[in-house]
């Protein structure tokens, strides 16, 4: 698969993204602007890198993708990041939140949650594919670890993946979070061909 | 440091082998003290039967095993006289709608069993399972491994 013909992919997984923030907005009750969106290839062995390396505490918000194909949404930050999140959903004055209690735990899925039902919301408006997330994993230690949960499904039939990255913040306090999606070759594959179709 | 599916066999006495952040990945790690030679692979999935083939060989238990202790060998080492140990292979997934991707760490460390089992190899120690990632450290010098969680590095912090 080379560059040009992931441009549908890029184009779907922005969109995803642009509503999935859109949902975030709604929950949270405050703006949010997409600072950044980059689609790289990357090996698999890589993607802990671009996290601060593998033995970077880490907090993850995990979702499977089953339907019409599958593939993993993972939301990852650094607890500090994760910590902001929480008492921004709960509505807390900042760096109320210092540590990952049961409570900031399932405020993390519920964003979990509504991130990956607009994500996918979108993309299946827009390909006609059935997708539908899982309920979210909250996962708190050595990003490495956290990432295993995907790379080892990937790795099964690829050593390279493509990761959709995003760098977004709220209008009144600056959280910078990433994004990301990594599709199995087969969930690239399924959504390239339903473009072509439409 | 081994990313997934890399290993590494030195009897360089200043090295240390490490692999960080092990999650479902198994460290497979041996060392012979009379040669003073160290091996280490990252393992990622338990049977390359079941994957692509070509790709990393070194990711998976079945091949990764094999290579590093030929690499050893071909260094000097004796493969009776090896000390091996195994880390990681822990469950970070919980809920019904992971069981899949949650056996994956079990497996893992079924398979390494498996392969030393069929190669007449001891395990001196293992520490597997559970529900945490490690970051594992093998002295090439002294043959020492050094296993460290998240919570332990902050238990260590705190005290």
């Amino acid at each position: 698969m080379n560059d040009s013909t992931l441009a549908p992919w890029a184009d779907l997984v922005s969109l995803g993204t642009r509503h999935a923030m859109a949902g975030l907005s709604e929950m949270i009750g405050q703006d949010i602007s997409v600072s950044s969106f980059a689609l790289k290839r990357v090996a698999v062995a890589e993607l802990a890198d671009v996290v601060g390396g593998a033995d970077t505490e880490a907090v993850g918000i995990y979702l499977t993708v089953s339907g019409a194909a599958n593939g993993h949404l993972m939301l990852i930050y650094d607890p500090i990041i994760a910590y902001a999140f929480v008492d921004l959903l709960m509505g807390q004055p900042p760096e109320t939140t210092t540590e990952l209690d049961e409570m900031g735990r399932s405020a993390l899925g519920e964003m979990g949650n509504i991130i990956g039902a607009f994500f996918l919301n979108a993309i299946a408006d827009a390909t006609g594919l059935e997708l539908s997330p899982s309920p979210p994993a909250v996962m708190t230690d050595m990003a490495g670890a956290l990432l295993d949960v995907v790379t080892a499904d990937i790795l099964m039939r690829q050593d390279d993946t493509y990761l959709a990255e995003t760098t977004f913040s709220t209008s009144e306090r600056q959280i910078e979070g990433q994004f990301m999606v990594i599709p199995s070759e087969e969930f690239l594959e399924a959504l390239l061909e339903s473009v072509k179709a439409a | 440091m081994l990313s997934l599916g890399e290993w590494a066999v030195t009897d360089d006495p200043t090295r240390e082998l490490v692999c960080l952040g092990l999650g479902s990945c198994v460290a497979f790690c041996a060392h012979d003290q009379a040669t003073g030679v160290a091996g280490m692979a990252h393992m990622v999935l338990p049977d390359s039967t079941n994957g692509k083939p070509g790709g990393a060989q070194g990711k998976f238990v079945d091949l990764a095993i094999p290579l590093v202790l030929k690499e050893m060998e071909a260094l000097g080492a004796t493969r009776s006289k090896m000390k091996i140990h195994l880390a990681g292979g822990a469950q970070m997934l919980h809920g019904a709608s992971f069981t899949d991707t949650m056996m994956i760490g079990k497996r893992n460390a079924a398979a390494a069993h498996q392969v030393l089992k069929e190669l007449g190899l001891r395990i001196s120690s293992e520490d597997t399972g559970g529900e945490s990632g490690r970051t594992v450290r093998l002295a090439v010098a002294s043959g020492q491994l050094d296993v460290s969680t998240a919570q332990g590095r902050l238990a260590k912090a705190a005290a």
